[in-house]
């Protein structure tokens, strides 16, 4: 596919400099989508990050703290 | 070494040095390790997270690769690869390193593959905990040292193009550094943007040189 360029303008190395205040830092698909992506197991300190990310207080994972449907007798 | 190019720390340019990683190096991936005291910045913890993360799958992608005998520890072993069979898929982590003395031995890593038909995939690219977090030295341009790297590797193999995946968190950089008109989740920097970035960075060479002769 055909990329197009913004502005020919050649940039220095200052201008370039500034433009990374937001940096993404890492850069590519995230850890996630690579290790599926290649069958490598994520680490468990990565995973444990992961659910406290989800959690809302307490780090306790969200799904853990929903309450199961009660079942209705038939 | 594959090059030296520009960084800034604290307001200051310097120099880091970009090579491919060897054997050791990779390994030493490996021992990334998250900062004691992390920032209460969210965004920045989940940089720091997924830069040890990346750095551990790094190492893991490139020993798959090394068994197979399909990876490259310096531009003589890629070129010679290359030369015994012109359709080898190869794969290389670029490693940057300070030219200073500095108390941060790597300043990031650039996991990329050279494809079957001489095209270069950036997997991704990582900067260095201590780097993101930025609590000693505030160290700047880290990713365009390496981009301007690989785009120099792809000049000396004739490759046409770089490509890679662009996430939500990402897409902008490319954007804004690569100087292309809008990138979604994907950028291939070819033709004319190719062009664009090969004058940049020459440009950012010759800043690097006259600099170093004004010092």
């Amino acid at each position: 596919m055909k990329m197009k360029l913004a502005s020919r303008r050649i940039r220095s190395m200052d201008e370039l400099a500034a433009l990374d205040n937001n940096s993404p830092a890492v850069c590519g698909p995230n850890p996630s989508t690579f290790a599926a992506r290649h069958g490598i197991k994520l680490s468990k300190a990565y995973l444990k990050f992961l659910r406290g990310q989800k959690s809302e207080g307490n780090g306790m994972h969200k799904l853990a703290r929903t309450s199961p449907k009660k079942l209705v007798a038939a | 070494m594959l090059g030296s190019l520009p960084v800034k720390v604290n307001g200051v340019w310097r120099e880091a040095e970009v090579s491919f990683a060897s054997e050791r190096e990779v390994s030493g991936l490996c021992y990334w390790r998250i900062p004691h005291s992390l920032p209460n910045d969210e965004p920045v913890t989940r940089k720091i997270y997924d830069a040890v993360e990346f750095a551990r799958l790094a190492c893991n992608r490139w020993r798959y690769y090394h068994r197979q005998q399909l990876t490259v520890t310096n531009r003589f072993e890629l070129e010679t690869a290359i030369g015994e069979s012109a359709n080898a898929e190869l794969a290389m982590i670029l490693i940057a390193r300070p030219a200073w003395r500095s108390p941060i031995s790597t300043l990031g890593i650039a996991y990329l593959r050279r494809t079957w038909c001489n095209h270069l995939f950036l997997e991704f690219f990582a900067t260095h905990p201590q780097v993101i977090v930025q609590r000693g030295e505030q160290i700047k341009a880290v990713g365009d040292a390496l981009l301007h790297q690989i785009l120099a590797l792809a000049e000396s193999l004739a490759a046409p193009c770089i490509w890679g995946e662009a996430t939500e968190q990402s897409h902008q950089w490319y954007q804004d550094h690569l100087a292309i008109e809008e990138v979604r989740d994907h950028f291939f920097i070819e033709d004319e943007v190719k062009l664009h970035c090969l004058n940049e960075m020459h440009r950012a060479q010759r800043e690097m040189l006259a600099r170093r002769a004004t010092t």
